[in-house]
């Protein structure tokens, strides 16, 4: 028992009547990864939340090193040795490194001045720590890269005589390199004795660096076992209650169908150049890339909201060079954009507003006055069809979990059946049994004949769904690859730029 | 003071920073117009779609500036302000421009019903055409968008430079309608008879529950504020309180509405 670290005992909490955690228990050992996951709303970041003191349970005990513990802030947490890292950096942008490492808790001298000389020291071992050279300490936050600020409040976290280190959600916004270096990292404090809680969406992370994997659902912990005896579907049923066909791939005989859309050397600027492709009726086309690669803008390009500098896009054989979103639409293109929250959701509306936005002239009767019947009836049929899960259709937006905001999007474009249907990151955020079901749509609306464009950095998913794959890097198409050359690897080379 | 408020309740529903200052001028300018028109013989139709028309050039100068220049709305507005009015100045040499016909006054200055003319000619008609417009048409839920978020409602595929033109168009016409109604009040048409009524269309939309963020609010609000403004002013006229202190006692109304609404929306949240 004393290799017990960290041990949780029936934490309950509830907000307003819906209980948020229900009995959790939970048991970590000293120098183990144990990797947390379930849907969203599930209590993950409740939980953790809660070991760190920046909630308080309604009932159950924390047990830190064999005492009973309970933290009123963080901070006090961070000083007895439990830090968290939240998914989004928690940073000031314009303070330096120095001082975000130490927020908080700056280094005293008599008088309360700031001993700059010792922190420096201290910063100097923090960031060696986490791999970052002592030369950035004197920047601005804004100017490291998000995945170093990452690391930055990672060496924050585990400067502290850090014993229990919480990750919630780490890689979802770090490039592929920025994600090895991240679990290199992770290896090396485990191996100093450090205990990691890991959350995440991603199961083939958790298979990778945790030692044991604990389930979360609606409050409750329905599964925990070894990673060694993990698989998908067990995962996955364990955090839905339910099972899922992951194999959602339907082959379709693609030869004799007509080209929809052809792009020919297409060039912009600042974000990309000579990007040429086709994609045939029914067919999906997976664009795999990291963020910044240009993948989004030449979607934008062809959806009519950036215009190119160069090439040209035939769509069904005619030109269609800079044309705007509104004959896009015309035309049957349709685009979900990358990023939900900026260019997707009007939160302080209603889910019908939000449903409704793209197509609002398609419910006008007499007068420019809209047809409120008519309205309701197709956001209706498409809370249904898509399985959106709310009270009502005039509760706003942002009271729905996740994965059903971006399921609202997503139908957005479908109350309209689309040509080409282009998907920006259609399931980023979004837990696994949203996801498989919107992978189930996709696939369906491909059946249907619609071609799809799906751009994701998500690569099971790329390979999962495609047709065919293309790679893109630093504005630039490195590579085609048809379903037969699919592999991880193959993509992964592609993509990072190694031959 | 009403017809100004409804186009500045649009423009600040439109978000992005929305507002425009320079309702007081484009009245002043508008009424100049109106009354150089009538002296210059246009007669009465002529001089109405006269002025309407350049209340429309004025609001669209404005609207081209924000949606398609580029400026904030704020700073282009406040330019066009100084513009307008100092046009207007000049245009009539700081005389006062009288000598409309006797009968002009039917509409500022008599009443049907009991209620003044201009009011129940143009006033209610307008606000119904505004709440109709706002509440009830495709133009009106995207004004609703734009105003929420611009990024979206660009992607889906809502143009909101046209929309934030029209808006600002809107609130020029809706400014040179008022001048005909002020012109017919006062039967003069002074350079500087829109001075400070910018601020107090702004206080309205604001009070009427308009987000200054955009997005947020209606215009049944801004009925009931404008409501409560006119109640307010004539109440402390009959009640012979000094006109000076009008605007302080709308000032207090104005920070007091909005601190308790403040404290309610919280207390919900909470």
């Amino acid at each position: 028992m004393d290799k017990t670290i960290l041990e949780l005992k029936n934490i309950s909490k509830s907000f307003g009547g819906v209980n948020a955690l229900k009995n959790v228990s939970l048991n970590i050992e000293k120098g183990k990864v144990v990797g947390i996951v379930g849907e969203n709303g599930a209590g993950k970041s409740t939980l953790m939340k809660i070991i760190v003191g920046a909630l308080q349970p309604d009932s159950g005990e924390i047990f830190y090193k064999g005492k009973r513990v309970t933290f009123k802030t963080p901070l006090e947490a961070m000083n007895s040795g439990i830090s968290i890292v939240y998914q989004e950096p928690n940073i000031f942008g314009d303070m330096s490194v120095l001082e975000n490492l130490f927020l908080g808790n700056e280094e005293l001298s008599k008088f309360g001045k700031i001993n700059w000389d010792k922190m420096y020291e201290n910063g100097k071992n923090a960031l060696s720590l986490v791999d970052l050279p002592e030369d950035i300490l004197s920047k601005n936050m804004n100017e490291l890269s998000i995945g170093n600020q990452q690391l930055v409040l990672i060496a924050r976290g585990v400067s502290q005589n850090c014993e229990v280190l919480i990750l919630d959600e780490p890689t979802s916004i770090l490039s592929y390199s920025e994600t090895e270096t991240l679990f290199k990292i992770i290896k090396r404090l485990q191996e100093e004795g450090v205990s990691i809680l890991y959350i995440s969406h991603r199961l083939e992370e958790i298979t990778r660096i945790t030692d044991s994997v604990v389930v979360l659902r609606d409050g409750e912990v329905t599964t925990s076992m070894k990673t060694e005896d993990v698989t998908e579907e067990k995962i996955i049923s364990a955090m839905s209650g339910r099972t899922f066909n992951m194999d959602v791939f339907r082959k379709r005989d693609l030869s004799d169908v007509p080209t929809l859309i052809k792009v020919d050397n297409l060039s912009h600027r600042d974000y990309y150049s000579n990007v040429s492709f086709s994609i045939k009726k029914g067919e999906i086309l997976g664009m795999y890339g990291l963020v910044g690669s240009g993948r989004s803008e030449v979607a934008r390009t062809i959806f009519g909201d950036l215009l190119s500098s160069g090439g040209e896009i035939y769509f069904e054989g005619e030109k269609i060079n800079n044309h705007d979103t509104k004959s896009a639409v015309e035309r049957g293109i349709h685009y979900l954009p990358e990023d939900r929250g900026v260019q997707g959701l009007f939160n302080i509306h209603s889910v019908k507003y939000n449903m409704s936005a793209s197509f609002i002239e398609n419910f006008v009767g007499k007068f420019g006055f809209i047809d409120r019947k008519q309205e309701v009836k197709a956001v209706d049929d498409n809370i249904n069809k898509y399985n959106i899960k709310l009270h009502s259709m005039d509760a706003k937006i942002t009271s729905l979990s996740g994965g059903n905001q971006q399921k609202v999007l997503f139908s957005r474009w479908l109350l309209k059946q689309p040509k080409l249907l282009i998907l920006d990151e259609p399931t980023r955020g979004v837990d696994i049994a949203t996801k498989s079901e919107m992978h189930n749509y996709i696939m369906n609306l491909a059946s249907e004949g619609v071609s799809i464009l799906l751009i994701s950095s998500d690569l099971t998913e790329v390979l999962m769904l495609s047709d065919r794959l293309i790679i893109m890097r630093e504005g630039k198409l490195v590579g085609e690859l048809n379903r037969d050359e699919f592999t991880e690897e193959n993509v992964l080379r592609l993509s990072i730029g190694l031959q | 003071m009403a017809l100004l408020t409804f186009g500045e309740a649009l423009i600040i529903l439109a978000g992005k920073g929305g507002i425009d200052i320079s309702v007081g001028s484009m009245l002043s300018l508008a009424g100049v117009i109106f009354g150089l028109a009538m002296s210059n013989g246009l007669g009465m139709f002529g001089s109405v779609v006269i002025v309407i028309f350049s209340g429309l050039i004025l609001g669209a100068i404005n609207g081209i500036l924000v949606s398609y220049i580029g400026l904030p709305p704020m700073i282009a507005t406040l330019g066009t302000s100084y513009a307008y009015s100092s046009l207007a100045l000049y245009l009539t040499g700081g005389v006062p421009i009288s000598g409309f016909p006797e009968g002009f006054s039917v509409l500022g200055q008599e009443n049907t019903l009991g209620i003044p003319n201009q009011v129940l000619f143009v006033v209610v008609p307008i606000a119904i055409l505004t709440y109709l417009l706002a509440s009830k048409t495709s133009f009106g839920r995207k004004i609703y968008l734009a105003g929420t978020n611009d990024e979206a409602a660009k992607l889906a595929t809502i143009n909101t430079r046209k929309l934030r033109l029209y808006l600002f168009t809107y609130s020029g016409i809706l400014s040179s309608i008022a001048a005909i109604i002020m012109c017919s009040w006062l039967m003069t048409a002074k350079a500087d008879a829109g001075n400070g009524l910018e601020m107090k269309a702004i206080t309205a939309a604001v009070l009427g529950g308009i987000s200054i963020k955009g997005g947020e609010g209606n215009i049944s609000g801004v009925i009931l504020a404008i409501l409560i403004i006119t109640i307010i002013s004539s109440g402390l006229q009959i009640a012979n309180i000094n006109a000076i202190l009008e605007l302080s006692i709308l000032g207090i109304v104005l920070v007091a509405v909005v601190a308790i609404d403040n404290k309610f929306k919280k207390r919900i949240k909470a």
